[in-house]
C-alpha cells in the first residue's frame, strides 16, 4: 500500500488525464529512430528490491550520460543508503545509474550509465516558433515507452524561471523524458503538468549547464557513498541560496509596490511571476465581512515528497463588523489571528519546529501586533522558511491582517525583506 | 494547639474499651475503688468478647499508676508483644492492653484534651455557601458567563434558543458535580449538602472565567501577552486547590492538613495530567506556527510599540533557537 502510494506521488508529481494526441508519420520516424535512447529510470528500495518510484530519462552522449528530473531521484539523494537508481531500457536490459550533478531549481538531474549507446539526443540550437510540433518521449504510467505529439507555446509569463508551456499529453512516469523537434533535436524536458494537454517542459538551455557543468565534476573523482551523498545535500543547498539570494536582491534593490485595499496602501504584486485573487465573504446572516487579496508565486521548488520549497506568498485581510459589537468582534479576530492560514508544508524529517517571536510596534504612528517566526531546514543548514503576520490596532470594528510567507530564504534576506514589507503598510486610511 | 487540663476530681481516670479502628466505644470511671472488667453482668466494665473469662482482670490506681491484675483468666493479658497470665501489669497514661480479642485504654484524669474544634457546617451568614440565596445567584453567574461564551463563538445570526442549546450540557455538569460531592458527603459524614458544593464548583467556576478575562485585559493592556498563559495556569491551580479544599471540608471529618495536602495532591495530578498532554501534543510535530498574542480593542492597548528596525534585530536571539533545534 505504502509502495504503491510512493509510486502514485511520484507518478502524479508529472500529471494527468488527457487524451492521447494521434500519431503523426514523424512522431512514427523518430521513434523508430530514437526509441533506443530514451530509458526507464527506477528508484528500487533495497530491502523489497521493488520500484519505488519511476519516471524518464535520456541518452546525451554516446558514454552513457542521462538526464532526467531530480524529482525522480530526489529520493535516493535523501536516503541513499535505502535506494538504488536502476536503468530499463527498451530492449528490456537493466544496469546500475550513478548521480553525477543535479539542478534543484529546475528540476534536473544528470546520471551516468556504465553503458556506451549508440542511441543518444543532441540538444536543439535555435529559436522554437509558436505553435510548432515537438514530440515528447516516456513511460507513461509504467506501461512501456510512448511518443506524444503536441505544440510548443512559448514561455510560461508568470514565472520566477523559464518554462516552456507545451500543448501535449504528459502523462504520470513520463518525468524526465526529453521533449524533440521534428529532427529530433531535444527542445526540453517533461516536468509538469496541470491536465487537460496543458503541460510543462524545462528549457534546453538548463539541459545544457547541467551536462557541462556535470561532466566537468564527475572528472573529479569523488570516492565512496557517503563523500558522494553530502556533495548532493551541499550543492543543492548552495543552489537554493544561490537562487533566492537572485531573486530577493533584484526585491530588496527595487521600491516595493502598494497595492490599495479599502484606502489602507499595502504591499503590491512584487511582479509579473505572482499570481494574484481576491474577493469579499459577505453573507446576509454573516455579522461581519471579510475582503483578502492573496499573491503566490507558483514556482515550487520541488526537494522531496515531504517538502517544496521557493514559495513567496502573502494574504492581505479587512475584516469589518457589523453586528458583532467589540468584544465579540475582537474574539473572533484574536481566534483568526491565533491560527495561521498557511505554512508551506514540510514533513519533521526535513525542518525543525517553527519558533517565532511576538511583539508590538508602532509604525508610520499606528500600532500593530506582529509575529514573526522561523524554522531551518534540517538538511540544509542557513535555509530558512519564513512567516509573518501582522494586525492592526486601529479601530473598534475593522482590523486589517497581513501574512507573509516566504521558503527557502537565508535568515539575512528574510528579515530585510520582512522588514521592507512591514515600512510599505499605511494603516491609516 | 492550647490544651486544656480538665479538673480531676476523684476520679484518677477512665478505662476506655476500644473498637478495632481505635475509636471509643465505652467508657468508664476509675476511682480509689476496684473496677473489675469480665464478660459476667457483675462485672464494672461488661464485655461481649467470648475469649473475655467471666471475670477476666480487675484495676486499681496506685500511685497515678494503672494496676491490672490478672484473675486466673484463661488467655490472660497482651501488651504490645508479649503476653502475661496470672500476672499483674502497671499502665501509665494512654497506654493500652488487649484481654481476649478486645483492646482497653487506661487514661489518667490529668492527660491533656485538645480544645473544641469550630463546627465549620454549623457557622452561618447570608454569604455563606450554604445559603441557598447566594449560591443560586453564584450558579446564575455561572450560566451567564456559559451561555455569554456560546454567544461570543456565534459569527452568524442565530437562534436563542440554539445558543442555549449550546448551554444545557455545562449546566448539566455544574449540576452533576454538586451532586456527585454530595452523595460523596453522604457516604462519609451522613451529610448531603448539594446546595454548598453546587455554590463550592459555581464560584470556583466564575472565578476561573474572571481570571481569564481580567488576566486577558490587564496582560493586553501592559503588553504581557507571552506570560498570560503561565498566570493564568497558576490562577486555575490555586482556584482548583481552594475548590477541592472547601468541598472536602463539607463532605468529610479531615484534618486542615490532610484536607489542604489532599487538595493540592489532586490539583497537582490534574494539573500533571494536563502538561503530559501539552508536552505529547508539543512533542508531536506541527508545521504550522503556532504563539501567544491576545487581541482586544485597541482601547485597552496601553503599550508603547518598539519600532520595526528594533522588533526586527530582536529576531537574532529567534534565530538561535532555531539553531540550537538543529543541533538537538
Amino acid at each position: 500500500m505504502k509502495k504503491t502510494f510512493l509510486v502514485l506521488l511520484i507518478l502524479f508529481s508529472v500529471i494527468t488525464n488527457a487524451e492521447e494526441a494521434p500519431r503523426s508519420e514523424k512522431a512514427e520516424t523518430l521513434f523508430s529512430e530514437y526509441k533506443d535512447a530514451v530509458i526507464q529510470v527506477r528508484i528500487i528500495d533495497k530491502t523489497s528490491q521493488s520500484k519505488s518510484s519511476i519516471g524518464s530519462g535520456f541518452f546525451v552522449s554516446n558514454d552513457g550520460y542521462i538526464v532526467s528530473n531530480f524529482h525522480v531521484v530526489s529520493e535516493w539523494v535523501f536516503k541513499p543508503e535505502r535506494y538504488q537508481i536502476k536503468y530499463l531500457l527498451n530492449n528490456k536490459e537493466e544496469g546500475d545509474l550513478r548521480l553525477v550533478d543535479v539542478d534543484v531549481v529546475h528540476d534536473l538531474a544528470l546520471l551516468k550509465a556504465d553503458l556506451k549507446s549508440d542511441a543518444y539526443f543532441k540538444l536543439l540550437n535555435r529559436e522554437l516558433t509558436q505553435g510548432e510540433y515537438l514530440y515528447s518521449f516516456g513511460n507513461p504510467h509504467d506501461i512501456g515507452l510512448s511518443i506524444v505529439e503536441g505544440t510548443y507555446n512559448g514561455y510560461i509569463e508568470k514565472s520566477l524561471y523559464k518554462k516552456i508551456h507545451y500543448t501535449g499529453s504528459v502523462n504520470p512516469g513520463m518525468s524526465g523524458g526529453p521533449v524533440v523537434d521534428r529532427n529530433g533535436k531535444v527542445s526540453g524536458v517533461n516536468v509538469s503538468g496541470a491536465g487537460n494537454q496543458l503541460s510543462f517542459l524545462v528549457p534546453k538551455e538548463y539541459v545544457l549547464n547541467l551536462i557541462e557543468k556535470g561532466q566537468k565534476e564527475n572528472n573529479k573523482k569523488i570516492s565512496g557513498e557517503e563523500a558522494e551523498e553530502n556533495k548532493f545535500l551541499t550543492s543543492i543547498r548552495d543552489q537554493i541560496l544561490a537562487n533566492q539570494e537572485g531573486y530577493m536582491q533584484e526585491f530588496l534593490s527595487k521600491p516595493l509596490k502598494t497595492t490599495s485595499m479599502n484606502g489602507y496602501k499595502l504591499p503590491g504584486n512584487l511582479g509579473e511571476f505572482m499570481k494574484c485573487w481576491g474577493g469579499t465573504e459577505k453573507r446576509e446572516k454573516m455579522l461581519y465581512e471579510q475582503t483578502y487579496k492573496i499573491c503566490r508565486t507558483e514556482d515550487d521548488i520541488y526537494l522531496s515528497m515531504g517538502q517544496q520549497t521557493g514559495v513567496i506568498e502573502y494574504e492581505h485581510d479587512l475584516y469589518k463588523s457589523r453586528d458583532l459589537g467589540k468584544a465579540r468582534f475582537f474574539a473572533l479576530m484574536q481566534e483568526n489571528f491565533s491560527m495561521p492560514k498557511s505554512a508551506a508544508y514540510a514533513d519533521e524529517e526535513m525542518v525543525t519546529g517553527y519558533e517565532c517571536q511576538t511583539g508590538q510596534v508602532e509604525h508610520t504612528g499606528t500600532k500593530s501586533k506582529l509575529v514573526f517566526c522561523l524554522r531551518e531546514y534540517k538538511k540544509f543548514e542557513g535555509v530558512y522558511d519564513a512567516w509573518l503576520t501582522s494586525v492592526v490596532l486601529a479601530g473598534n470594528d475593522e482590523v486589517l491582517q497581513t501574512s507573509l510567507m516566504l521558503s527557502g530564504v537565508s535568515y539575512e534576506n528574510a528579515v530585510k525583506f520582512s522588514q521592507l514589507y512591514m515600512e510599505k503598510i499605511q494603516w491609516s486610511k | 494547639m492550647e490544651q486544656v487540663m480538665p479538673d480531676s476530681g476523684l476520679n484518677h481516670g477512665v478505662m476506655e474499651v476500644l473498637d478495632r479502628g481505635g475509636k471509643v466505644v465505652q467508657r468508664a470511671n476509675v476511682d480509689q475503688n476496684i473496677l473489675t472488667i469480665g464478660r459476667g453482668y457483675d462485672n464494672d466494665i461488661i464485655l461481649d468478647d467470648q475469649y473475655v473469662c467471666l471475670e477476666h482482670v480487675s484495676v486499681h490506681v496506685v500511685e497515678g499508676m494503672l494496676l491490672v491484675n490478672d484473675l486466673d483468666s484463661v488467655n490472660g493479658i497482651s501488651q504490645n508483644k508479649y503476653h502475661f497470665k496470672g500476672k499483674q501489669l502497671m499502665l501509665s497514661s494512654n497506654d493500652t492492653f488487649r484481654i481476649g480479642h478486645t483492646t482497653l485504654r487506661y487514661r489518667s484524669a490529668s492527660a491533656p484534651l485538645q480544645t473544641t474544634k469550630i463546627d465549620r457546617h454549623i457557622r452561618s451568614s447570608f454569604w455563606s455557601l450554604h445559603n441557598p440565596v447566594p449560591v443560586f445567584f453564584t450558579a446564575l453567574l455561572l450560566i451567564g458567563f456559559i451561555v455569554f461564551e456560546a454567544i461570543f463563538s456565534q459569527t452568524e445570526e442565530t437562534e436563542n434558543v440554539k445558543i442555549l442549546a449550546d448551554a444545557i450540557p455545562a449546566v448539566m455538569t455544574i449540576l452533576s458535580w454538586g451532586g456527585l460531592w454530595a452523595l460523596f458527603g453522604k457516604l462519609m459524614i451522613d451529610r448531603f449538602s448539594f446546595v454548598t458544593h453546587l455554590g463550592i464548583f459555581s464560584l470556583a467556576n466564575v472565578g476561573f472565567y474572571l481570571c481569564s478575562i481580567i488576566l486577558g485585559y490587564v496582560c493586553y493592556a501592559f503588553g504581557f501577552d507571552h506570560v498570560f498563559s503561565t498566570i493564568f495556569a497558576i490562577s486555575v491551580t490555586l482556584i482548583s486547590i481552594w475548590m477541592l479544599y472547601t468541598h472536602l471540608g463539607y463532605s468529610t471529618k479531615m484534618s486542615f492538613r490532610s484536607m489542604l495536602t489532599t487538595s493540592v495532591v489532586l490539583t497537582l495530578i490534574g494539573a500533571s495530567f494536563y502538561i503530559l498532554q501539552e508536552k505529547v501534543m508539543e512533542s508531536e510535530f506541527n508545521y504550522m506556527p503556532s504563539y501567544d498574542v491576545i487581541l482586544k480593542s485597541p482601547d485597552y492597548n496601553f503599550v508603547e510599540g518598539d519600532s520595526l528596525e528594533k522588533f526586527f534585530s530582536d529576531t537574532e536571539d529567534l534565530k538561535k533557537i532555531v539553531s540550537d533545534a538543529m543541533d538537538k
